[in-house]
Formats: structure tokens, sequence, C-alpha cells
């Protein structure tokens, strides 16, 4: 007899509820990634979205019915350790540390390496984002900020995530740097790394994800391939910028 | 006659740099004064005026104090320090000030039920004075530098150079990214405490070769000087903190020579205002520092 298994999902994500006093920012909260599936939450500012990811991440208190990661579950982890488990998360304003130059942040992101592993790595993220590679003794704080987005990224590829969590990676940036970021996005997607992509910009998440969520008030009140939630009216009216 | 003092002055704040490090580290990476810091000296200096008067040859001697030593500093991180962390706003600054002002005095009177609130000869001495081209030096106090200069080295290159060091900074610049890239903050910040405890540690045992004496309250002019000498050098910074130290050491010689002995101390504050006067941050200020 032969049973069929069926692979765990990157990240399944069950009744998340997340309050902030007697105010809920998220409401039984449902989701899954794919194995090398790129997903977008969409939503407005306030929607939940960012609270959503830090919930998942153990940065603030979340209850939960599930919360997975290939099948394994995160619940009650310490933030520091989803790391070692294959989460990269680039949390909304990029986060870095103000005083360490760009080689340092590459660095603490490839500490569990060893030496041969992490050339090849760094050499890899020269070649995503070369202009990190010009600026490696640069102290980060004094970067541009599509600089410093990118090397949020880099600094988080350097451990090899096998899931990555993006908030709002294109927030602040010039439009020619935001194309530049979600080119490099798409590359990685296309490399398989699963991705839930959290964005204000929907337009470009949704060209990004093959599948989408829609988060309003803390619910999701829609699931629907991003092709379609693109050519929705609906959608274009409330989060795509066209009337 | 001032060169001479000068040349102590020196030599006399290599100790002070070795508690202003000490500081000026556990303010960058939690954000919190620890005022009991200076107090582990006493702890060292007494588990050794202990450990000898029982009869401990000076090797095992020294490893009790060490063990006493790393001991009590955790504890106070654990019970006056990390529960700070809980809060927000105000208290969490306020509560590790107040408890570790509190843990300070208890270690102070443990010491002086114990003791007796009395000077106490240091089993180790090397209070003999030497002649180096003409200038009479505290044989102590060369070495106490000398050690100290070593300490500081080793300690700027492990924060400077290594793994270790960068998680140190990182937990004082961001402990949020810190955490998302995969630092367990509080066993940096217990390693940073046990760090700091043996640096102080050997300080204490320095204070007693160097002077021949400890005292249960001994602790605290050298909190003072450190505290001082971190917020001239510019909070969060180790090379600020050496460099208030050495302030210190110079001003207070100068006071010494030119005004008499006990203006010492007002000497030394005159400096710390003037320095803040124009440099609010300290002549060294560091982005990472809060």
């Amino acid at each position: 007899m032969t049973t069929i298994e069926r692979e765990p999902a990157a990240l399944a994500v069950a009744g998340l509820e997340i309050a902030y006093g007697d105010t809920p920012a998220v409401r039984g909260v449902s989701l899954s990634v794919g194995k090398g599936e790129a997903v977008a939450v969409i939503g407005s500012n306030g929607a939940g979205k960012t609270s959503m990811l830090r919930g998942i991440t153990g940065l603030v208190a979340a209850r939960h019915e599930r919360l997975e990661l290939f099948g394994q579950s995160l619940a009650g982890l310490a933030t520091y350790r989803l790391h070692r488990l294959g989460i990269g998360y680039v949390p909304e304003g990029r986060e870095l540390f103000r005083g360490l130059s760009v080689e340092e942040e590459l660095q603490i992101g490839g500490r569990f390496l060893d030496r041969g592993a992490y050339t090849a790595r760094l050499d890899e993220a020269f070649e995503l984002f070369p202009r990190l590679k010009e600026r490696r003794t640069q102290i980060t704080r004094t970067m541009s900020g599509g600089e410093q987005q990118m090397l949020a990224i880099a600094r988080t590829l350097m451990a090899g995530p096998r899931l990555l969590l993006l908030d709002e990676p294109s927030l602040g940036l010039a439009p020619v740097i935001q194309d530049a970021v979600y080119g490099t996005l798409e590359a990685l997607r296309n490399r398989g790394l699963s991705m839930l992509i959290v964005e204000q910009n929907a337009f470009r998440a949704l060209r990004l994800a093959s599948r989408a969520y829609v988060l309003e008030l803390g619910q999701v009140t829609r699931e629907a391939p991003s092709a379609e939630l693109i050519d929705d009216p609906a959608i274009q009216a409330a989060y795509l910028g066209r009337h | 006659m001032l060169l001479q003092q000068l040349l102590n002055g020196v030599l006399a704040s290599g100790i002070y740099a070795l508690f202003a490090v000490g500081f000026t580290m556990i303010f960058g990476i939690m954000g919190v004064l620890n005022m009991a810091h200076a107090d582990l000296a006493v702890v060292a200096a007494f588990a050794i005026v202990w450990a000898v008067s029982a009869g401990f040859t000076p090797l095992p001697a020294v490893l009790i104090a060490v063990v006493a030593t790393l001991g009590l500093a955790l504890v106070v991180e654990r019970l006056a320090m990390r529960p700070g962390r809980r809060f927000k706003g105000e208290a969490a600054i306020e509560m590790p000030l107040i408890a570790t002002i509190g843990a300070g005095m208890i270690i102070q009177n443990v010491a002086a039920l114990i003791f007796g609130n009395k000077v106490i000869f240091f089993p180790w001495q090397l209070p003999a004075f030497i002649n180096i081209g003409g200038f009479l030096v505290s044989q102590g106090l060369l070495i106490s530098a000398g050690v100290a200069l070593a300490l500081l080295v080793a300690l700027e290159i492990l924060v400077d150079r290594t793994s270790f060091g960068r998680q140190i900074r990182a937990v004082a610049q961001n402990p949020t990214a810190a955490k998302i890239m995969g630092i367990d903050t509080n066993l940096v910040i217990v390693a940073t405490v046990a760090l700091t405890a043996a640096i102080a540690g050997i300080a204490g045992g320095l204070v007693g070769l160097s002077y021949g004496f400890v005292a249960p309250m001994m602790g605290i002019p050298y909190a003072i000087k450190g505290l001082v000498a971190m917020i001239i050098g510019g909070v969060g910074s180790l090379r600020g903190a050496v460099l208030g130290a050495v302030l210190i050491g110079l001003v207070e010689a100068m006071a010494v020579t030119w005004l008499g002995s006990q203006v010492k101390d007002v000497a030394v504050f005159a400096v710390l205002l003037a320095v803040l006067a124009v440099k609010p941050g300290g002549l060294i200020a560091t982005p990472g520092a809060r």
C-alpha cells in the first residue's frame, strides 16, 4: 500500500489573533504559503498587515490554532530561534543596526556558516546587489533608503532562509529603486524561494505573487489568484489607485 | 613635582578606565546603569581576603574570587536588571537604577558585617615605589596600568573584530533587529554582564595590590569616577571611557599639586561640567549609544 504524502506548506497559519490591550489588530487570520510559492497580503494602512508578521515571528504576543514552518510547529518559540529554523524576516523600516558597516551586517546574517560557505554566500549577495559590494565598509545609517532595503534583504539571505517574510519592501523608495528591489525578489522567487509579502503597494506585490489575501480590519476578506485580483474593479478602486 | 604627579595620575587612571568601560558596556547594551557594578570589585577583593585567610594558595583564591564575582553579577542582572525590560518608558530605566543601588548597598553592608566596616590590609601588596628615570613611581600602579592597558586592548579587539563583539554591538544598537537576525539577546546581555564583572573583579584586585588595603565602601569612589569617565568620554564608547578615565587621572593629579588633595573631586566634577557644556554628548559620541 502506498500513501500519498502531501508536502507540508512552507508556512501554515490558522486562527491568528493579536490584540493591543482591548483593541484587536488581527482577528482570526488563516493563510498558507506553499513551497516555492510567492504569496501577497494586501490591505490598507492599519489593516493589521505588520501586526500579522510580528505575531508570526513572535515579536508581539499572539494566539493561534496553528503556526507551522514546513510542518514544524513554531508555537512558543522565541523570535531569535526562527532565524535558525529558516525564517528570513525583512521588517518594515528595514531595522538595520545603525552603527555597523555593510559587511558587518552581512557577517551577522552569515555567522553560522563556515568560512567557505560564508564566502560563497557573500559573493551571491554581492551578485544580487552590486551596490553593496561598492559600499562594504560604509556605515549603514549613512546609506540611501534603497541601499538600506537591499542590505536588509541581503543580510537575511546570508543565512539561507527557507521562507522569506517581507514587510513593505517598497515603502519610501523611488519607483526606479522599487523596480530594482522587486526585480531581485522576482529572481529569488524564480529560484524557488517561498515568500510572504505584505504591501500597501498592491500592484507590485500582486505582480510578484501568484496568490494573494486581502486583509481588512484584521480579517482576511478575500483570497484569490493575483491575476484575478488585479483585474477586479473593486480591488482596483480600493488598492490599486485606479478609478 | 607636577610631572611626577601627572605620571602617577595617568597610572591611576588605568583602574578608573576598567570601571568606566564596564559602566559604558552595560549602559550601551541595556540602556540602563548598573549602580552595583563597582561593588563587584569589593566582592572580588574580599573574596581574596577571605580565601587567603582561610589558607588557600593564590590560584584557588583567585578562582574563588572569580566564581563569587561572576555569580553575584549574574544574580544582580537576573533580579535587579532584567525585570526592568518588562516595563516601558521611564520605569524601564528607573527600576534597574534603584534596584542596583540597593544591590550595591547590600554588597557593601554584607562585606561590612562579615569583615567589619573598616579598612583591611590586602594579603598581596605591591606598595613599593620604584625609581624610573628620576621619577618615583608606585610599583602597584605601574602594574595596574599595564594590566589595564592589556585588558582594554583585548576588549577593543573583542568588541570590534569578533562575532561575539558584533553581536554585542547589534544588541546595543537595535535589540529587535538582533532578535530577527537570530541573536539570543538575553544570552548576549548575560555574557556582557559576566565580561564586565570579570573586569571589575580584576580592578578590585588591582586596587588591593596597588594601595595595599581594601574596604567595604571602596566601590563608591570608583563608581563615581567610572560614571564620570563614561559621561566625559561619551556614553557607549569604549575609547571615550578610557579617554575620560585618563582625563580624570590627570585632573586629579593637577588639582592635588596646585590646590591640595581636598579639591580633587571638585576638580573632576568641574571638568565634567566643562566637557558637557562644550560637547553634551561627551568627547566621543557613538551611534550605538541610546
